[in-house]
């Protein structure tokens, strides 16, 4: 089963409906595990651009409008993923799940997220990092709320990819002017890449753009 | 294309329109408001998804109401269900409760199984261990080998097989966020356990 393949399955309504069996979360989480589908995704993720792919699709399907009327269509799938994600890349996972807090009408998403984030988020690794991060000597870049960033610049990418899932227009890094250049919000499957471009900007820098 | 509207964060824009300078606590405050106010507390009194629920002895029990599925995830539900049990009948197709749920708050809300200890236990219920002294309207409790609780149901009719020398139950009980199905005691889906125990609230003079 091709990387795709193994996405739409389950991104499907079986699954959902299977899975959807659990009463509680430990049973969700059983049932995910025991899928053929999930257990094909945890060993291609042995291969790190499948993660970045998979991290890509989770920031997609949070990012996505649904009919208010019923839960998250892509609830089961999203919460599959970060799951899925944690078994291997946990700060990866940690990414996926910022963006999960905020989908309106989930429910297994928002559980996995809360057990990912649960009791980690003023103390991640990724926080205390970026504590003591110089950000002026964060070198000018392109991210994007699919590209994974490394090290220093994860909080970046976290913050974007929460941004994104609210569905905000403009984009905030911490502590570092972000200028948006394009971005194309999801209109379907595949469409979603927005490009933003982080720029190590001066304060006089500043004070000219505010002119 | 769609554009959807601007939510401005911190602080104010600048006349370039979407260049912003913000600090890092100012940042991680507004996250963390944001995030917390749907991930902490879940089914909790302070939620706005839960209802007021409480046991006989005034406990309050943890719960939240989930949205409903959309309806291709139901109607699938009901396809695959009725292709591998077709003794299961339908009574319902809703995902907005759970199996807890429709036995303990009358198909209002979802309850999680940390909360069945207390209810049990205060509102007066006790195991039967005797399956011959079970009678419709008790419950029954199915698990995994280790016991843990799994699923629930209602027990609805009591048969006897003279032949088997057994009882036959019918249940009526809740499959997840799926449909609420009439089936014989043991035809449930693997996901949901098996049943072992049996309970009842029963008061007898």
């Amino acid at each position: 089963m091709s990387f795709r393949d193994i996405l739409c399955e389950i991104e499907g309504y079986s699954f959902a409906a299977r899975v959807n069996l659990a009463s509680d979360f430990d049973t969700f989480s059983r049932a995910v595990a025991s899928e053929n589908a999930v257990q094909e995704l945890s060993r291609l993720l042995q291969r790190k651009e499948y993660a970045d792919e998979l991290l890509k699709r989770t920031a997609q399907l949070c990012c996505q409008s649904t009919d208010f009327r019923h839960e998250h269509p892509k609830d089961a799938a999203i919460a599959t993923y970060i799951l899925t994600l944690s078994g291997r890349y946990m700060d990866l996972a940690k990414i996926a799940a910022e963006s999960a807090t905020i989908i309106p009408r989930s429910w297994w998403a928002r559980r996995a997220a809360e057990l990912i984030l649960s009791n980690r988020y003023l103390a991640s690794s990724v926080d205390r990092q970026t504590s003591q991060m110089e950000f002026t000597h964060v070198p000018e870049m392109t991210i994007s709320a699919s590209s994974t960033v490394y090290s220093e610049q994860q909080t970046i990418a976290m913050y974007v990819s929460v941004f994104l899932a609210n569905e905000a227009r403009v984009i905030v890094a911490t502590g570092i002017p972000v200028q948006q250049h394009s971005r194309s919000l999801p209109v379907g499957l595949g469409t979603f890449q927005p490009e933003l471009r982080v720029e190590k900007t001066s304060a006089a820098a500043q004070l000219r753009a505010r002119k | 294309m769609y554009a959807p509207p601007a939510i401005l964060i911190g602080g104010p824009p600048t006349e370039s329109g979407e260049t912003f300078h913000l600090n890092r606590s100012h940042v991680s405050t507004r996250l963390s408001g944001l995030k917390m106010a749907h991930i902490i507390g879940a089914g909790k009194r302070t939620d706005p998804a839960s209802i007021p629920l409480a046991t006989k002895l005034g406990t309050y029990i943890k719960n939240e109401r989930r949205e409903e599925l959309i309806p291709a995830i139901l109607r699938e539900s009901q396809r695959m269900f009725h292709e591998a049990r077709p003794d299961a009948k339908l009574r319902s197709l809703t995902g907005t409760y759970n199996c807890m749920g429709m036995v303990f708050a009358s198909r209002r809300t979802c309850i999680d199984f940390d909360q069945l200890a207390t209810i049990l236990k205060e509102d007066g219920y006790y195991r039967v261990k005797d399956t011959n002294e079970l009678l419709p309207g008790d419950i029954v409790l199915y698990g995994d080998p280790r016991g843990k609780p799994l699923h629930i149901g209602v027990i609805l009719e009591i048969a006897t097989d003279v032949v088997a020398a057994e009882h036959r139950f019918k249940v009526l009980s809740k499959w997840g966020a799926n449909g609420e199905y009439f089936h014989s005691i043991g035809d449930v889906p693997p996901l949901l356990g098996t049943p072992n125990e049996f309970y009842t609230e029963r008061k007898l003079p």
